[in-house]
């Protein structure tokens, strides 16, 4: 049921924060972002605004979520990259109430 | 595309394939659930992708993995990749591919959402460069990469020796082991030696971890104590307590675990009877041999039910999918008994040394001694002092500790700190952890868009 497209391409071309990222197809956002583009933190808590990255690259922590293709609080260990997907860090600060 | 089904099984590693070969292979039909997108769990993460021959640095785990992924793909189930479970009940379960919502029917369900590493909390945890050891066994498995050194590994269970040895194998710096397990586990789990020579091979492969590990020539800080990440907004270095004295070694990456236990959000939403397992602290399913939980037509095996080790994991597994195909009449209970005989003898063989291991990586007692600064909730920032202040204020239940101080209803919905906020309440109440109660999990167990919820049929 799955389909794998990128089957013929070894690696694919991100932009995490508007630079290109090429990094070998397959692997999660997560990996991605994290090995080759050296991220250091993919997000700010939002009760807190402190730095995160992720924890556990296995969808149990959701301290990887960033926005992917301008959709926010995506759980990006457990998005695959594609080719010319926009990854960008997740900073916003909760409103206060 | 029907979505009507014999059996639907949650989770793709070694017991939900092998529930669902069997269940298969037995003519019933079936559909198998996973998050990731390719077959085998975490612990054969990838082990089908492209590049698993270069990432498993285990030839045998490699090949044990791809028999189940192959038996699997032969056996005719549907395999739903990608796809997130937010809600279950008996017969029926709602989940997400991709964003999009649907509803799947079976008459049968086995659970088989395997384990994870136990969180516990300590200053500084929240650090970017500051990861669970497990992970950088799954970044390197799903993608050939290695995480940044110096890196210092903390803490007690079987994926220290695992991941130290891996990484110093694949050439990182390693600037320190610092083992926090007690030293009274050592005594303690010799009493379960003797069943554990059941299977003297598996005895000899952690053995052999061991060795090698002080063979690495890694720095080893026995005992070490008071572990804190620092840095400023990264991680920079890990100070510690080693003999009455305060270490500091620099750090771009601190590996932390605390041993491993099941995954329960899926269990628990279901409203299963669960049992708390004293020696190892967590919460599990209770279930029969063949994985029937106190629901009728709900199962739970493999680690997601008690960690008992991949080689148990899988023969739960197809216990339980024998024994779906038996209450469903695709196999008459001679049939079934003939399948069950042998695998009862793996099972007891993959079993016999869990005494042992459960009582050498056992949690040690203050595990959760944590200051009062430490933030415990990482998604909401509640700290265990403010958990000791809604306890001091007259809650009792981690229930109404939440609902007083948000402490595990961020995003992650209690999975990192609910141990922690149910350990910590305990002990400032001078009690035992099943006396304050579970986090109550309710669907969506996942933060599921306004969207998924609209194209589910029934709100139709």
């Amino acid at each position: 049921m799955s389909t794998n497209t990128s089957i013929l391409q070894d690696t694919v071309t991100i932009y995490f924060e508007d630079e290109p990222l090429t990094v070998p197809a397959d692997i999660s956002v997560a990996a991605a972002v994290l090995g080759p583009g050296h991220a250091g933190h993919t997000g700010k808590n939002p009760v807190k605004g402190d730095n995160r990255a992720p924890v556990c690259l296995m969808g149990v922590c959701f301290e990887c979520m960033m926005e992917i293709d301008g959709v926010p609080n995506q759980q990006s260990c457990l998005v695959t990259v594609r080719e010319g997907m926009k990854v960008k860090r997740q900073n916003a600060m909760r409103e206060k109430y | 595309m029907q979505e009507q089904y014999d059996l639907l099984v949650i989770g793709a590693g070694p017991a939900g394939l092998s529930a669902a070969s069997a269940a298969a292979e037995n003519g019933l039909d079936v559909i198998l659930l996973d998050e990731q997108e390719l077959p085998g769990g975490q612990i054969y993460r990838s082990v089908s992708g492209r590049n698993a021959r270069k990432n498993f640095l285990s030839k045998e785990d490699r090949k044990d993995g791809m028999e189940l992924v192959g038996r699997f793909n032969k056996s005719g189930a549907v395999y739903l990749p990608k796809t997130t479970v937010w809600d279950a009940e008996p017969g029926r379960v709602l989940c997400s591919t991709d964003g999009t919502a649907r509803e799947i029917k079976a008459q049968c369900i086995v659970v088989a959402t395997g384990a994870m590493e136990r969180p516990v909390p300590f200053s500084g945890w929240t650090l970017p460069g500051v990861m669970s050891a497990g992970s950088a066994d799954l970044l390197y498995k799903s993608a050939g990469f290695v995480p940044h050194g110096p890196v210092v590994i903390a803490g007690n269970g079987p994926l220290i020796p695992l991941v130290t040895n891996h990484l110093v194998e694949l050439g990182v710096e390693v600037a320190g082991v610092l083992d926090t397990s007690p030293i009274q586990n050592k005594a303690v789990s010799m009493l379960h030696m003797p069943l554990a020579l059941v299977d003297v091979p598996f005895l000899l492969k952690g053995l052999k971890m061991v060795v090698n590990m002080f063979r690495s020539r890694v720095k080893q800080y026995m005992g070490a104590s008071d572990i804190k990440a620092e840095g400023d907004g990264q991680l920079n270095r890990v100070t510690f307590t080693h003999k009455g004295e305060t270490k500091t070694i620099k750090a771009a990456t601190l590996l932390v675990h605390e041993g491993m236990l099941p995954r329960t959000h899926v269990s628990r939403m279901l409203k299963l009877e669960h049992a708390w397992d004293k020696t190892q602290r967590y919460w599990y399913a209770k279930t029969d041999q063949f994985g029937r939980s106190s629901r009728d037509s709900i199962y739970v095996v493999g680690d997601g039910q008690k960690v008992h080790g991949v080689y148990a994991a899988a023969a739960k597994g197809e216990l339980a999918g024998i024994d779906v195909a038996r209450r469903l009449h695709v196999i008459s209970e001679s049939a079934a008994q003939r399948q069950i005989k042998p695998l009862k003898k793996r099972l007891y063989k993959a079993l016999a040394p869990r005494g042992f291991v459960d009582a050498f990586f056992a949690p040690k007692k203050g595990l959760f001694d944590i200051a009062d600064d430490v933030l415990v909730c990482r998604c909401e920032g509640v700290t265990a002092g403010d958990i000791r202040q809604a306890v001091k204020e007259g809650c009792h239940d981690v229930n109404e500790i939440k609902l007083r101080t948000r402490c595990g209803m961020g995003p992650c919905q209690g999975r990192m700190c609910g141990g922690a906020l149910a350990e910590i309440a305990a002990s400032a109440l001078g009690s035992e952890v099943p006396n304050v109660g579970a986090l109550n999990i309710r669907p969506p167990i996942r933060p599921i868009t306004v969207r998924e919820l609209r194209d589910f049929p029934e709100a139709q």
